[in-house]
C-alpha cells in the first residue's frame, strides 16, 4: 500500500531522531552515576540530576521540534518524489504514534529506574512519577506536542507571524498542562480549586488538549492538501 | 517501461492577483524528448509542478492515461519531476543530505536503478553525505540529473538541469540523456534557459510566454518557419511583404528583420540584394518572446 511507502520514508528520519533522544537519556544516566547523583548528599542538585528530573518535559520539546521538520523538509521531499498527500497525512499519524510509544516507554523507564536502582529520594523527581499516576496523560501530551509541532512547521511555510503565534500557543498549552499536573500532585492546588469553585479546571485543561489535538489535525490535513512543493 | 499520455486541459493558476497560467492546453506524447523554454516568470516551473501534482491549480484538468494525476498513485509512480534544488528551504539552510534524496527516491520510484545511481554518483564525484546547503550550484544540478536519470520513470521531467553546470558537464548531460532515451525510449521534458546547446536534443519544443503556450511543435519544423532577412530597407520591405515580421533591427538604411511564414515566398529574395539566413532555436525564441527587450 502506498501509505506504507511514505511511512518507511518517514521512519528513515524518525530512527535518527529517536536515537538522539535515547542517546541523550543514556548520557544523562551515565552522567548521574559519574557525578554521584544516586547517592545524594553533596552532589545533589547538579545538572545531570536536573536533566533526569526534567526529562519528560525535554522529550516534549524534542518531539515538538522533530514534528516541525516532519511537516516542512520531510513533507517537501516526500511530495517532490511523488507521495500522495493523504498518504503523507496518515503516515504522519503512524510516525507520531511510534514516537509517542517510544517516548512513553522511555518516560516510564526513567520514572521507575531510580526507584529500582535505590537512588536517594529526591523531591524534584516527582514530575517523573506524577505521570505514572495519570498514565494516559503523558502519551496525550506527546501527541499534542507532535501535532502542534507539525502545525507550527506547516504554518512557518505560509507565514512567520502565524507560526510564531502557533509556537507560543503550543508552549502555553504544553507548559501549562505540565505545571498544573505537577502542582496538583505536589501541592494543595486541587483543594484550593474546590474551595474557589474552579474544580472543573482539570476537565477544562483536558478539553484544551483535546481541542488542540483535533483542531491541529484538521489544519494539518487541510494545509497538506494544498502544500506547494518548493 | 511504457509511458502514457500526460495531458493538461484548460489549466489556470494564479498567485494572489497575478495570473500565471491562462487556460493552458498541453499534450505530452510518450517516447519523445520535449524542451520547455520560456523567459523568467513565464510559468514553466508552475506548469511542471501542476502536471506532476506537486502544485495545486485553480481550474482545469491534468490527466495521465486518461486518469487524473492528483492523488493518483499509479500516475505518480510513472512520473519523476526532478526540480532545481535549493540551498535554503523555508528560511533556513537545506540540511538534507544527498543520501536522503537517494534513499527517498529508492522508496518512491518503482523503477529506481541503484547501480546506475551509484555510477552517476561516482562519475559526478558527489559525496552522498554532503548537505545540499553545502553544494555548489553545479553540484545541485548534478543531483537533479542523477535522480531524474536513475529514477527510470516513464515520464521524467527535469527543471533547469543545466543551471550552474560547466560546458563539459552540460555536454555530458546531453549525452547521458540521449543514451538513456535510446535505451529506454521514455518521455523526457527538459526545461532550460541554455537553448541553443539543448536544441539538438529536443524532438519537440514547447515555448511558454506569460502563462500561455506560444508554440508546441517539432523543433526542426518550427525553426524552418523562421528566417532573418537583411539588406537595404526598401528591398527588405518588399521581399517580406506577406510574411509575419517578428522583429526589426535598423542601422541607417540597412535593415534586418526576423520573419515567419512560408519561406518559399522568400525565393525572390535570392535574386534581390538581400541576405536570407536561417535562425536557430534561440533566435526563434528571442523573436517570439523578446517583446523588444533584446533590442
Amino acid at each position: 500500500m502506498a501509505v506504507f511507502k511514505t511511512f518507511r520514508f518517514l521512519l528513515n528520519f524518525a530512527w535518527v531522531n529517536l536515537g538522539a533522544i535515547i542517546g541523550f537519556a543514556v548520557i544523562v544516566l551515565a552522567g548521574c552515576y559519574l557525578t554521584g547523583v544516586p547517592g545524594g548528599g553533596l552532589y545533589a542538585g547538579n545538572l545531570f540530576e536536573t536533566y533526569y528530573a526534567m526529562f519528560p518535559t525535554m522529550i516534549l520539546l524534542c518531539l515538538f521540534l522533530y514534528a516541525f521538520a516532519l511537516c516542512t523538509s520531510n513533507l517537501n521531499l516526500g511530495l517532490s518524489m511523488g507521495a500522495r498527500r493523504r498518504d503523507f497525512f496518515w503516515a504522519i499519524q503512524g510516525v507520531m504514534l511510534f514516537y509517542t510509544a517510544v517516548c512513553w516507554a522511555l518516560q516510564w523507564f526513567l520514572s521507575v529506574f531510580f526507584l529500582i536502582a535505590h537512588w536517594a529520594p529526591r523531591e524534584r523527581f516527582s514530575l517523573l512519577t506524577v505521570y505514572n499516576e495519570k498514565p494516559l496523560l503523558y502519551p496525550a501530551l506527546c501527541l499534542v506536542a507532535l501535532v502542534l509541532g507539525c502545525l507550527g512547521g506547516l504554518l512557518m511555510t505560509k507565514s512567520k507571524l502565524l507560526a510564531t503565534l502557533a509556537i507560543l500557543l503550543s508552549i502555553f498549552v504544553l507548559m501549562g498542562v505540565t505545571i498544573f499536573t505537577v502542582l496538583s500532585a505536589e501541592t494543595g492546588l486541587m483543594r484550593f480549586l474546590d474551595m474557589t469553585g474552579w474544580n472543573a479546571l482539570p476537565q477544562i485543561l483536558a478539553g484544551i488538549l483535546t481541542a488542540s489535538f483535533l483542531g491541529g489535525e484538521l489544519l494539518i490535513w487541510r494545509v497538506i492538501q494544498r502544500f506547494p512543493v518548493r | 517501461m511504457k509511458a502514457g499520455i500526460l495531458k493538461a486541459q484548460g489549466l489556470c493558476k494564479s498567485y494572489k492577483d497575478k495570473q500565471v497560467l491562462h487556460d493552458l492546453d498541453l499534450t505530452i506524447e510518450p517516447g519523445k524528448i520535449y524542451g520547455l523554454i520560456g523567459r523568467n516568470g513565464a510559468g514553466k516551473t508552475t506548469l511542471l509542478g501542476i502536471l506532476t501534482a506537486q502544485n495545486t491549480k485553480d481550474s482545469g484538468d491534468v490527466t495521465y492515461n486518461g486518469q487524473p494525476v492528483w492523488e493518483n498513485q499509479a500516475a505518480l509512480d510513472d512520473i519523476c519531476f526532478s526540480r532545481e534544488l535549493q540551498a535554503t528551504l523555508f528560511s533556513g539552510p537545506n540540511n538534507l543530505k544527498i543520501k536522503h534524496y537517494l534513499r527517498s527516491a529508492a522508496i518512491y520510484y518503482p523503477n529506481w536503478d541503484p547501480d546506475y545511481a551509484g555510477n552517476l554518483l561516482e562519475e559526478f564525484k558527489l559525496n552522498q553525505k554532503s548537505k545540499i546547503s553545502q553544494l555548489s550550484k553545479g553540484q545541485m544540478s548534478m543531483v537533479t540529473i542523477l535522480i531524474a536519470l536513475a529514477s527510470r520513470a516513464p515520464v521524467t521531467i527535469l527543471d533547469e538541469p543545466a543551471a550552474g553546470l560547466d560546458v563539459v558537464m552540460r555536454e555530458r548531460f546531453y549525452q547521458l540523456l540521449l543514451e538513456d532515451f535510446a535505451q529506454t525510449g521514455r518521455t523526457f521534458i527538459v526545461s532550460t534557459h541554455i537553448i541553443e546547446e539543448a536544441a539538438s536534443v529536443f524532438e519537440r519544443v514547447i515555448i511558454l510566454d506569460e502563462g500561455r503556450i506560444l508554440e508546441n511543435a517539432p523543433t526542426d519544423e518550427l525553426i524552418d518557419q523562421f528566417r532573418y532577412v537583411s539588406g537595404r530597407e526598401d528591398v527588405v520591405d518588399q521581399v517580406c511583404n506577406g510574411l509575419q515580421v517578428l522583429s526589426v533591427h535598423q542601422m541607417g538604411r540597412h535593415k534586418t528583420v526576423a520573419v515567419r511564414g512560408d519561406v518559399s515566398k522568400l525565393a525572390p529574395a535570392l535574386a534581390a540584394d538581400v541576405d536570407v539566413s536561417p535562425m536557430n532555436l534561440q533566435n526563434v525564441f528571442v523573436a517570439l518572446c523578446g517583446h523588444g527587450d533584446a533590442q
